[in-house]
């Protein structure tokens, strides 16, 4: 059996064409660890263990004939349950899609695939991303790797403990509000969202539109940078991508900036303390710290939200049980449409949909969503001129460790909004961020966010491999 | 006496006629598909997909736009607009609302009276279509045909201008004249590609000048020109008898929406619950903004057409009548054909009057025979080619060929395919002397002579008859009477 732990592409890439092991025994091994794991921590929501096989063998013989086979060829790799493809199931995380298989790849699995990768299987997720615990997925919530009473994260919770278990070699992941990169500090692995539109989100079953984003969740940087480059690009059936025209800019880092209002009392003591140790070190080898205000974020929880449910009660209407996924047996029209959006969504999926709608209906649009869109333009007016003085920015990932299952005291619905400070502003400013990780307090995982302006992916990714 | 007025404006709802539907790439005509046949996930609504636009889509609405004298938005957006109903996949339409293609404008049509009326536009947005429920296969179940889901529709709204049915026929069908002068449209009506909703109200003018206004009703989803008229005059007559009965006027609640029921000719109230909408717009965050510039919106100028009221009122002035003139008008095939001879015929006058009366006349009676319909629906039904008939029209001028003739081989060319070049051959080569047989005439009723120069007009008359047969009704009946008078006023 092969020792799969924290495996890197090219060197499974290596292995295979010294055939050291096959394409077969690698897939079989993770398929191993998978119904080993699995039950356990309830990371996948479906397999594609016969597909996935045929096609390692596909790759075994290509290697008997002595043909080339590409980096990606032959390599494991999960996908969130939000996110279509014709292989597996595509529930995003809920009832309401109970059973429900998808007729299309999403763009960014189709060029996964054209390389030849390979798709095990699905993971669980908050449903609809609608979480950053997978408390909120249909179909249980995702253990964190390094302990069972504490949760993965979410809402890519599935993706992010695929990995950290060694179950798959990378995950692809969606982040609306910091549902790639929190979970991915929960689970010691490195996790991007990229910049709004530079991948597409043709297949990723919408939550919020204008901040949805699909990303690469790895063990390493190097397989982070490898996979964004086979799944960026202008997509023709996403009009929102954009053409990445900065890759020739300079990657260099000098200036590094801290953003003032994010040191606060609502960040643990213990990550504050490895965060700081952190920029030390950054100091030591010469970066310039730079401190920066931006008084707007103070509303960006606020305004992520009531985007976030705008967007989402009306993306979410055409889950009504006419056209598939579950329905109800009422004969009434309108008892149908009640009662199979009763019972297929999850708690949380009715109380964002009743907040966006309240949101967006007539007489408190002006106060809402529309207040909401103007918060926004200033966050990104100050994001755009902070980073006329720093290269990147940097800041923790969550403000607290991982959540237990099973709190003595309940967390708060506001407290668990409120955790996603740090990471809705890069969401809603359309930047890049990656998480990578930070370190350990009392045995749990912690990460820290390399924020980068619009397209400058591989500027935080080059920074990521100091 | 109370006086009268009906304050109507209609929405129109057009189908563009492009080859792929708006946001993905299925065929846009599904009219003989089976249901639920031509779909794809993107327009219906499939988890995960992501509309895409149609660039023809767009031009249609921004030609629609200029025909229409509107302005147009250089900056124009999506949105969404919320409501449930299971022919809608998504939950939704995408829409356009505060910033749509087209703003203002206006449209002139031309009241029996012959007076030109301009109808205000508000304006016209563009917008994808539904799907179709059908309730009446089954008692137990609705059926649902997803294939016009994502049609091309664009919404043309009017200002209140309009004052009776007779003026929103009118107003309709200059609309639909204009789409097909465009080739945005096939605008036809049985297959769905034209729908109103009317809004009315009535404006009362009491004998002791107080002006009050009924309530404004809103009557959706007309899908005739028949249902429009009946729908407006029913509404008006209902609302005069309601305000007798109970003199409740406008007021900023009171607008309601009534369902045509076309059995039975009647409106009738909706449940107030269909009513209550909040269609809940915000942009499509899905779709980016569309910005067009001063070259894209000049070049699509160039290509507007010369319209059809400007036509309409060509033909008038040519001195066609009114009805022909609107049935050349109609039929943009026969336009066509009917300005490309006349621009052949160029300023000759002579040939312009006898062209117009045959082709008002004598081409009409055989197009008659082929399309009793409202329509020509291709160009080979005009059998006869231009360069043909202004021949044709040339020797009747020139003298060389009787109207008789003239006629008969206009129906020869018609109904047998004759070319014309075939058919000269059968024009009797001997040319017909009028001054000899007149003569010869004359000689022989010396007596009649004598009794018109002793004041008889009436044998001049009889001469003229006994010119025609001699000569077999081959001469022009006004040339035998300048000829006779020439000779006998000598």
């Amino acid at each position: 059996m092969i020792n799969i732990e924290k495996l890197k592409i090219t060197n499974i890439h290596n292995s295979l064409i010294n055939k050291e092991y096959t394409c077969t025994e690698l897939i079989q091994s993770y398929f191993n660890k998978i119904k080993k794991t699995n039950t356990t921590y309830n990371v996948f929501s479906s397999l594609c263990e016969e597909e996935a096989l045929e096609k390692a063998k596909n790759v075994d013989e290509k290697i008997d004939r002595n043909e080339k086979i590409d980096l990606l060829e032959g390599i494991p790799f999960s996908v969130k349950d939000s996110i279509c493809t014709i292989d597996g199931y595509t529930q995003a995380g809920s009832n309401i899609l109970k059973g429900f298989k998808s007729s299309f790849n999403a763009t960014v699995v189709e060029k996964l695939l054209n390389e030849g990768a390979i798709l095990i299987g699905k993971t669980n997720c908050d449903s609809f991303g609608h979480g950053s615990s997978t408390k909120n997925c249909d179909y249980g919530i995702v253990k964190n790797p390094y302990s069972l009473d504490y949760v993965a994260g979410g809402s890519s919770g599935g993706a992010a403990a695929s990995v950290a278990l060694d179950m798959c070699t990378f995950a692809i992941g969606e982040d609306t509000g910091g549902s790639i990169r929190q979970p991915a500090s929960f689970c010691n692995v490195y996790g991007l969202k990229p910049s709004y539109g530079r991948n597409s989100r043709y297949g990723a079953i919408s939550y919020g539109s204008s901040l949805d984003t699909i990303g690469p969740i790895a063990n390493n940087v190097e397989d982070i940078k490898i996979i964004e480059d086979v799944i960026k690009g202008v997509d023709e059936k996403d009009v929102t991508t954009i053409y990445d025209d900065k890759n020739k800019t300079d990657i260099n880092v000098k200036t590094i900036g801290i953003i003032k209002e994010f040191i606060n009392d609502g960040l643990d003591k213990n990550i504050k303390d490895l965060f700081y140790n952190r920029l030390e070190e950054y100091e030591n080898k010469g970066f310039i710290i730079k401190e920066i205000s931006m008084p707007s974020v103070k509303y960006a929880i606020a305004s992520y939200y009531l985007i976030a449910c705008s967007e989402t009660s009306s993306n979410l209407s055409r889950f009504d049980g006419v056209k598939y996924g579950i329905r109800s047996n009422d004969t009434k029209l309108e008892d149908m449409y009640r009662n199979t959006r009763e019972i297929g969504f999850s708690f949380e999926t009715k109380k964002r949909i009743i907040l966006g709608t309240y949101s967006l209906s007539a007489g408190y649009a002006d106060k809402y969503y529309k207040k909401a869109c103007i918060a926004r333009n200033l966050i990104k007016t100050e994001i755009d001129n902070i980073f006329n003085n720093v290269d990147v920015i940097l800041a923790p990932t969550c403000p607290t460790l991982p959540f237990e299952i099973n709190p003595t005291v309940a967390l708060d619905p506001m407290t668990e909004y409120l955790a996603d400070i740090y990471t809705v502003m890069p969401s809603l400013t359309g930047i890049c961020s990656l998480n990578i990780p930070l370190g350990f307090i009392n045995n749990l995982p912690t990460g820290m966010q390399i924020i980068g302006n619009r397209l400058e992916e591989d500027k935080i990714i080059e920074f990521a491999k100091i | 006496m109370n006086k009268y007025t009906p304050i109507i404006g209609l929405e129109t709802h057009v189908q563009l006629d492009t080859k792929s539907k708006l946001f993905c790439s299925c065929n846009n005509e599904s009219f003989d598909a089976a249901p639920n046949t031509n779909i794809c996930p993107i327009c219906s609504g499939q988890p995960g997909t992501l509309p895409v636009i149609n660039k023809t889509a767009i031009l249609y609405t921004v030609k629609a736009g200029i025909a229409m004298h509107c302005d147009i938005n250089k900056y124009s957006k999506w949105d969404r607009k919320s409501y449930f109903y299971p022919d809608l996949p998504k939950g939704y339409q995408i829409s356009q609302y505060d910033k749509p293609l087209c703003i203002g404008g206006y449209i002139d049509i031309l009241l029996d009276n012959k007076e030109e009326k301009r109808i205000r536009l508000n304006r016209i947005h563009l917008e994808e279509d539904a799907g179709k429920s059908i309730h009446d296969r089954s008692i137990e179940y609705t059926y649902l045909d997803y294939n016009r889901c994502g049609t091309p529709l664009i919404e043309i709204v009017s200002e209140p201008d309009l004052c009776s049915a007779s003026e929103a026929d009118k107003y309709g069908k200059e609309i639909r004249r204009i789409v097909r002068y465009l080739g945005i449209s096939r605008a036809d009506m049985e297959k769905g590609h034209m729908r109103f909703d009317i809004n009315v109200n009535v404006k009362i003018e009491t004998d002791n000048n107080e002006t009050k206004y009924t309530p404004i009703v809103e009557v959706k989803n007309l899908n005739s020109f028949k249902a429009l008229i009946k729908a407006i005059e029913f509404e008006i007559n209902r609302q005069i008898e309601d305000f007798e009965k109970t003199g409740i006027t406008k007021s900023e609640k009171n607008k309601t929406t009534r369902l045509w029921n076309d059995n039975k000719g009647i409106t009738s109230q909706m449940r107030t619950k269909e009513e209550a909408s909040d269609y809940r717009y915000f942009p499509d965050p899905d779709l980016v903004p569309i910005i067009l510039d001063d070259d894209y919106i000049n070049n699509v100028k160039k290509d507007i057409p010369e319209l059809p009221i400007d036509k309409l009122k060509k033909y008038l002035s040519l001195g066609l009548e009114n009805n022909i003139s609107n049935y050349i008008v109609d039929n943009k095939n026969l336009a066509d054909y009917l300005d490309s001879c006349l621009l052949k015929i160029g300023d000759n006058k002579e040939m312009q009057k006898e062209f117009l009366n045959w082709f008002g006349r004598d081409f009409f009676q055989l197009l008659n025979q082929v399309s009793s319909n409202d329509k020509i629906e291709d160009s080979s039904v005009i059998k006869i080619t231009e360069d043909d008939f202004i021949e044709l029209i040339t020797l009747i001028v020139n003298k060389k060929i009787t109207r008789n003739l003239a006629k008969e081989f206009l129906i020869d060319m018609w109904d047998n395919d004759k070319k014309l070049i075939e058919l000269k051959q059968q024009i009797p080569q001997e040319s017909l002397d009028i001054d000899q047989i007149i003569n010869n005439v004359l000689e022989n009723n010396q007596n009649m002579i004598d009794q018109y120069k002793n004041g008889n007009m009436k044998v001049f008359n009889v001469l003229i008859g006994l010119v025609m047969k001699e000569s077999k009704g081959l001469i022009n009946p006004k040339d035998i009477t300048n000829k006779l008078k020439e000779i006998l006023e000598k």
